[in-house]
């Protein structure tokens, strides 16, 4: 075997170098057997359900298992091969399969697989390999890594990688490393492995340095304490669990010879007469999948005596790869789930298989729980505590990782600290992972202890818990630790499975140095992010991967985010759930709880990069699998009456995106060293999230529609309501009917008064006497002017309006004419502009026109502005106030004024106004300097009445008011007949007419209003 | 600028009420008071340059009682050139005796007709007490002032009206002064510490 | 030329005086057209007045013989003068925040010193024998006119109490004795305004008298 192949389909010999038969280009290397099954056609919508070809291996006729068989053994020289074919470079296309290629089943279908790569329809790409999974850089503080993206170490060795290999690749140095820290048991893993003569056909494929490589993570570092009181077959399921996240070691020792010998069977034989078809094709699966891992293979036999749940639990973590269309549902799920979480946890990872939908709800929520992380409610259980708290530490560090696990150790059920300590192991490095398994290993039976410790770290939160949890159980719980993820954000009990599956994918994000261990069909499925020379190196051996699944693989980054999210995730539980029910939601991905999740992956990022590569082991196909059940609705507690998760079809559970998506970016909101998992940004940190607005950390408030008001608010609304209601109704009123202007009274009271004073007037008729008596303002008024010395001052205010010349002239002419007896020095000053010069026409062609012809002289200094204000500046300062006449003439140089230098100066003072607030304005400004000066006022009728109490005060000396006033000054005034007299018969008779049209038309009209109101009043009844 | 006009007016009013009480202040309040007086002559050109521009936009809007408009305009030029340009004493007088005293005198008199036909059908919309005693009040006083041919009307003209016009005429007319004067004076105050703010600047 | 302008002056008052007392038919163009006429020569006028009997002599001359003080006035009269723009008028109220500050304080003074000390005082002398005694007033005649003043006074004032309190069912109303006294002022007040509107009157129809007369005199100017 060692020179030449031999031709299955010719029976020629080849070189082994030869790839395909010189004679009939038969393909001599195997094609990674798992994914040849994978050219059935995917259904619209389902995730690509991977399929092992060990499944249809039973179905196939006799002969043609035994070729197969037969194949297998003839390739295991091949083995060798797979370092060549990793440094060549990459083969231009894969030879078209041949169907009867005998070193697998699906092996003739690489070629078609290749040609699917163009051919892949969109709804297939877009599943598939779309979206990269975003994953943390290596200083990440979350520690979590994305195989597909690998981390800056990966990068090198990615080069010639397919994307979505990438991450595979910077595992292998490191296992190679740890290769000697393998135990026995492992060792004889490998050592059956590694020989190609051993090892399937599919399975020798894959590099050799990838098995070497696959193991050095953390070999040495994980030694679970628990393992010596782990039921062997248990051990060994932690220990390939283990072993393939490099943290692998512990119980190779103790496992028993029977599981010895089912590594060896696996090895050669993967397909287990004793084990049902579902677990031997998970067998097979496995062992091809990872290769060198013996995880499988001791799986495996444990799978034989363990009820079909715990075999499914066993197998799906390395399961494998590409699943045949026959494979039912739920196990397509989990294949798919198993891909994408890309985790090595041989227990959990591949324990998925069930699908939840065939499986019962506890079982989900267990898988779920995978993921799971700490949340925890009071009402879980103490010993299910345990397996949240186990799985929330699994990402702590060493400190909390030891102590924190101990009290929950002590009930846990030794199968499930196994698990514990394995998922734990994938996460931390020995000393961490010694610690925390340790406490499990007291009362744990041993088969849960082996789980328990599978599951790594973890325990810091199962701590107070845990003493209560079964200990099958506490295993469980613990399992998930790698995985904080979806589980915990789903509390509903029915994902619990997928949780478990998503836990396995979390521990292998974490460690992307460990994909390195992963066999290059696996590396194949798991890397499609980044090219890198390596990559290509690899791709000569992974050649034969069909493109469909190439395409596939990034499928699992679809919910690369997922673990992310579901980190933080925890406490939220709902209370309702039965205690054994919230133990599985605790591990479930609760619903984002950021702190938790910073603090567990910054202990996570202390763990160094052995940790993460532990989980880069993973392939893509793998860990996108055990993501899916991240976004699954477990995050969220059902509501009665929706239907429950278990019931969906495995691709729509996959494809839930809901509660994934917002824990997504909220984590990727809170952590910027998130990497962008798809789109042309791939890669790199700190992009923003593509849809802005949408970073929900919780459902929106749901507020009732409905006013929420105390009764004597809603009585008081009713109140306003009704006075409002008030207000708006018409309220009928009292109205009369609208008094029409009546023009014919107006006319008729214009003509009357038109005739008769004009008539009057024209006549010149003086029939009418004038007014008998003195009253007192006016007899004071006269003694005033008759007291006013010859040739004194006499300051004169004109403020009347043009319209008041006739009356005003009439009041004041006849004192004028007083005065004119005795000229004094008239000085005019007016505070209305019109005044200034009605005060000139009252002087020259006015009633005092006769007296100015005959030299009687006055000095107008116009218009003073400013009313009360214009009066006091004149009162206080007359100089200043106003220095010049109206002819622009210095007044105060003037003979009128000589000895004028301040009001007070004035020998008599007379107001000529038709305004009580002029006279009153001239009263008040005047009255600190006018002294015993006389004032008299001439107003009109109209001002009268408000100017006599000043009069009545002694503020003025008289007051002659309008024609009344004037004639009877007139009388007094030597009786010279005056305009009073002329006017005054009109007057008297204008002033009897309208006080009898007053009375009679108002009583009329009092008479005509009483009768309208009243009938108004009728109406209005 | 609300600040500024508020301090403005407070300090001229506070200076000015300096100027009653204490001499000192005299000439401070002749000076302010004189600034006061021109600027109630700038603020006279203000109102009639508002009047023109009001009645311009009507004119050269064309709207509907723009002829009046321009009549006012040409009243304002011709006032303008007679009493501010030729200033001519008799020909301002002529236009003061041909115009304003004849327009705003005859304006006066219709008047008599307005106020008749008012005082007539009052106690036809409002016949409360307030109402029957102004009228009565109002018909007494023009019955009083009134004379016959032959002397004053008996008792009404002798008795009543001196009486009302001089003892109840003054006690309301002094309760309404005193009234205003108070309101003048609270006015005043409010003004100056700033309550009232009537010259604008908010 | 001054027979001219008597003629044209009378011409132009009958032809003003028949345009406005047109209006006693109900509003006319005539009535509009002597209205608007009159308006704008009296807007002319008091410009002109304005002008030449307070700017130019008050401001303008003193600034032109260099007094820098006047420089004050005159930078508010250019500020108030902005108030025809409305873009500008806010910077007239400084000048007119002057103005207002000025007259608020002279009618403080006036009010206090002119009317309300005086008028208080009046009151209280209508009770004064010696001045009863100097008009010629006998004491029953005193006291009865005097109380009635004082009344009057009281009254009317109460009548200008707008203070209330408010009532149980809301309603806001004047004490009892205030409401009273307000009533009783009421009627003062209506005395008092009756008073005014007899005035008024008596002045309104001596201007019809007075225009009456000046067509009469026009036109017997041409008999």
């Amino acid at each position: 075997m060692a020179d030449a192949i031999k031709c299955p389909v010719c029976g020629e010999n080849n070189p082994k170098e030869f790839e395909f038969c010189q004679y009939c280009q038969s393909r001599l290397q195997p094609l990674t057997g798992p994914l040849k099954g994978a050219d059935a056609p995917i259904k619209p919508g389902s995730a690509p359900t991977k399929k092992t070809t060990a499944d249809l291996e039973q179905v196939l006729p006799q002969w043609l298992r035994d070729a197969r068989s037969s194949a297998r053994d003839a390739s295991e020289g091949d083995l060798p091969q797979t370092p060549q074919s990793k440094t060549s470079p990459r083969p231009p296309a894969p030879t078209p399969p041949r169907p009867s290629a005998p070193q697998d089943l699906l092996a003739g279908l690489r070629s078609q697989a290749e040609d699917e790569d163009e051919e892949t329809p969109d709804w297939l790409a877009n599943i598939t390999g779309g979206t990269p999974g975003s994953k943390k850089s290596t200083d990440d503080s979350s520690d979590v890594r994305w195989v597909e993206l690998g981390g800056a170490k990966d990068s090198a060795n990615e080069a010639d990688t397919p994307s979505w290999l990438q991450g595979l690749a910077p595992l292998e140095p490191q296992s190679a490393q740890q290769q000697d820290g393998l135990t026995d048991w492992m060792h004889d893993s490998d050592a059956a492995q590694q020989p190609a003569a051993e090892s399937p056909d599919w399975l020798r494929q894959t590099p050799a340095d990838d098995n070497d490589k696959s193991f050095t993570n953390s070999a040495d570092t994980f030694t679970p304490a628990d393992s010596s009181d782990t039921p062997d077959w248990l051990r060994q399921m932690q220990a390939a669990d283990s072993a393939t996240q490099n943290n692998a070691a512990p119980a190779a020792d103790n496992a028993p010879d029977w599981l010895n010998s089912l590594d060896s069977q696996s090895n050669a034989a993967p397909i287990t007469s004793d084990k049902p078809d579902w677990l031997r094709s998970l067998d097979v699966a496995d062992s091809g999948s990872q290769n060198n891992d013996n995880l499988f293979g001791s799986a495996a036999p444990a799978a034989s005596d363990t009820p079909d749940w715990l075999k499914s639990l066993g197998s799906p973590d390395n399961a494998a790869p590409a699943q045949s269309s026959d494979t039912p549902d739920w196990l397509g799920a989990l294949d798919s789930a198993d891909s994408s979480s890309q985790n090595n946890d041989a227990l959990f990872g591949g324990a998925a298989t069930p699908s939840a939908s065939d499986t019962p709800d506890w079982l989900k929520s267990l898988g779920s729980q995978d993921n799971a992380v700490p949340a925890q409610s009071s009402d879980t259980p103490d010993w299910l505590g345990s397996l949240d708290s186990a799985d929330s530490s699994s990402q702590n560090n060493d400190a909390l990782f030891g102590s924190p696990a101990t009290p929950s150790a002590s009930d846990t059920p030794d199968w499930l600290k196994s698990l514990e300590s394995t998922d734990s192991s994938s996460q931390n490095n020995d000393a961490l992972f010694g610690s925390a398994a340790t406490p499990f290993a007291a009362d744990t039976p041993d088969w849960l202890k082996s789980l328990g410790s599978a599951d790594s770290g973890v325990q810091s939160n199962a701590v107070p818990s845990a003493s209560e949890t079964p200990d099958w159980l506490q295993g469980l719980g613990s399992e998930t630790p790698s995985a904080p993820v979806s589980a915990l954000t789903s509390p509903a009990d029915d994902d619990w499975l997928k949780g478990m599956q998503s836990g396995g994918s979390q521990s292998a994000q974490s460690d992307p140095l460990s994909e390195a261990d992963m066999p290059s069909w696996l590396s194949d499925s798991s890397a499609p992010a980044s090219p890198t020379p390596e990559i290509e190196s690899d791709d000569a051996a992974l050649g034969d991967v069909p493109d469909w699944l190439k395409a596939a693989a990034p499928q699992s980054s679809i919910y690369d985010d997922l673990p992310l999210a579901q980190q933080p995730a925890a406490p939220v539980e709902s209370s309702d759930a039965p205690d054994w029910l919230n133990a599985f939601k605790s591990l479930d991905p609760a619903p984002p709880v950021q702190s938790q999740s910073s603090s567990t992956f910054d202990s996570d990022s202390s763990l160094g990069g052995s940790s993460d590569a532990l989980f880069t082991d993973m392939p893509d196909w793998l860990s996108g699998s055990v993501e899916n059940p991240a976004p699954s609705p477990a995050s969220e507690p059902p509501a009665e009456g929706e239907i429950e998760a278990s019931q969906l079809p495995s691709w729509v559970q996959a494809m839930r995106p809901v509660d994934t998506g917002v824990e997504q970016i909220s984590a990727s909101s809170s952590e910027q060293k998130q990497l962008e998992a798809r789109g042309a940004l791939a890669g790199l940190q700190g992009v923003l999230p593509a849809a802005p607005g949408y970073a929900p950390t919780s459902k929106p408030k749901t507020y009732s529609l409905k006013l929420q008001a105390t009764d004597e608010q809603l009585s008081q609304a009713a109140l306003l309501e009704r006075i409002l209601a008030a207000e708006a109704s018409p309220v009928p009123i009292a109205s009369f009917s609208t008094l029409r202007s009546s023009r014919v009274l107006r006319w008729s009271l214009a003509f009357v008064f038109f005739a008769v004073v004009f008539a009057i007037l024209f006549l010149r008729t003086q029939i009418f006497s004038l007014p008998v008596g003195v009253p007192f303002e006016i007899d004071g008024a006269l003694k005033a002017v008759q007291s006013i010395p010859d040739g004194a001052p006499v300051l004169v205010a004109f403020d009347y309006e043009p319209a008041r010349v006739g009356e005003m002239e009439a009041a004041a002419a006849p004192m004028f004419d007083q005065m004119a007896l005795r000229p004094p020095r008239f000085t005019f000053i007016s505070t209305n502009a019109n005044s200034s010069i009605l005060a000139e026409r009252f002087m020259i062609t006015g009633p005092m026109a006769d007296h100015y012809k005959n030299g009687l002289q006055y000095l107008n200094l116009g218009y003073l502005p400013g009313g009360q204000m214009g009066i006091r500046a004149f009162v206080q300062n007359p100089r200043a106030a106003t220095p010049f006449d109206v002819t622009f003439t210095r007044a105060w140089d003037s003979t009128q004024l000589k000895d004028v230098n301040s009001f007070s100066n004035f020998a008599a003072f007379i107001i000529i106004t038709d305004s009580a607030d002029s006279a009153r304005a001239w009263i008040e400004q005047t009255t600190f300097e006018r002294g015993s000066m006389p004032v008299v006022v001439i107003s009109s009728a109209q001002s009268a009445p408000m100017i006599q109490p000043y009069y009545d005060s002694g503020q003025i000396r008289g007051l002659v008011s309008g024609l009344y006033g004037g004639a009877i000054f007139e009388q007094n005034n030597a009786g010279r007949p005056g305009t009073a007299r002329i006017y005054w018969d009109a007057y008297s008779i204008g002033m009897l007419i309208a006080a009898l049209l007053i009375v009679g038309g108002g009583l009329w009209n009092l008479f005509l209003g009483s009768r309208d109101r009243a009938a108004a009043t009728r109406e209005v009844k | 600028m609300r600040v500024l006009t508020a301090a403005i007016a407070i300090a001229a009013g506070f200076l000015i009420l300096a100027g009653y009480f204490f001499p000192v202040f005299a000439p401070v309040q002749t000076l302010l008071l004189n600034w006061a007086i021109i600027l109630a002559g700038a603020a006279a050109l203000v109102g009639v340059l508002n009047l023109i521009t009001v009645h311009w936009d009507k004119i050269r809007r064309r709207e509907k009682s723009s002829g009046y408009s321009a009549l006012l305009i040409l009243g304002i030029m011709v006032a303008v050139l007679v009493f501010g340009i030729v200033r001519q004493p008799a020909i301002m007088h002529a236009m003061m005796n041909g115009i304003i005293i004849p327009a705003e005198a005859a304006l006066m008199g219709l008047l008599i007709i307005s106020l008749l036909y008012a005082a007539i059908r009052l106690l036809r919309r409002r016949a409360d007490v307030m109402s029957i005693v102004f009228l009565i009040t109002a018909a007494l006083l023009i019955l009083g002032s009134a004379t016959l041919p032959f002397g004053n009307i008996p008792v009404l003209g002798t008795l009543i009206r001196p009486w009302v016009s001089g003892v109840l005429a003054l006690g309301g007319a002094r309760g309404i002064l005193i009234g205003v004067a108070l309101g003048a004076l609270t006015t005043g105050l409010r003004v100056l510490f700033g309550a009232d703010r009537p010259y604008g600047g908010n | 030329m001054n027979i001219s302008l008597d003629l044209i002056s009378g011409a132009l008052s009958f032809l003003f005086t028949l345009l406005i007392f047109s209006y006693a038919i109900g509003d006319n163009p005539l009535f509009r057209i002597g209205v608007y006429i009159f308006v704008g020569v009296s807007a002319g006028y008091i410009a002109s007045v304005a002008f030449w009997q307070v700017l130019y002599p008050k401001l303008i001359y003193p600034l032109m013989n260099g007094s820098l003080i006047m420089f004050v006035p005159l930078l508010l009269a250019v500020l108030i003068l902005m108030k025809v723009s409305p873009r500008l008028a806010g910077l007239g109220s400084i000048a007119m925040a002057f103005m207002v500050g000025v007259g608020a304080a002279v009618t403080i003074a006036g009010a206090v010193s002119g009317t309300l000390i005086p008028q208080v005082m009046g009151t209280i002398n209508g009770f004064d024998i010696n001045i009863a005694a100097a008009r010629g007033v006998g004491l029953i005649e005193m006291i009865f006119n005097g109380a009635f003043i004082l009344a009057g006074t009281i009254f009317s004032l109460s009548y200008f109490h707008f203070g209330a309190r408010p009532h149980a069912d809301g309603s806001m109303h004047r004490l009892g004795f205030i409401e009273i006294m307000a009533w009783v002022g009421r009627i003062f007040i209506g005395i008092t305004l009756g008073a005014i509107f007899a005035g008024l009157y008596a002045a309104a129809l001596t201007a019809f008298i007075e225009r009456i007369n000046s067509l009469i005199n026009f036109i017997g100017s041409f008999l």
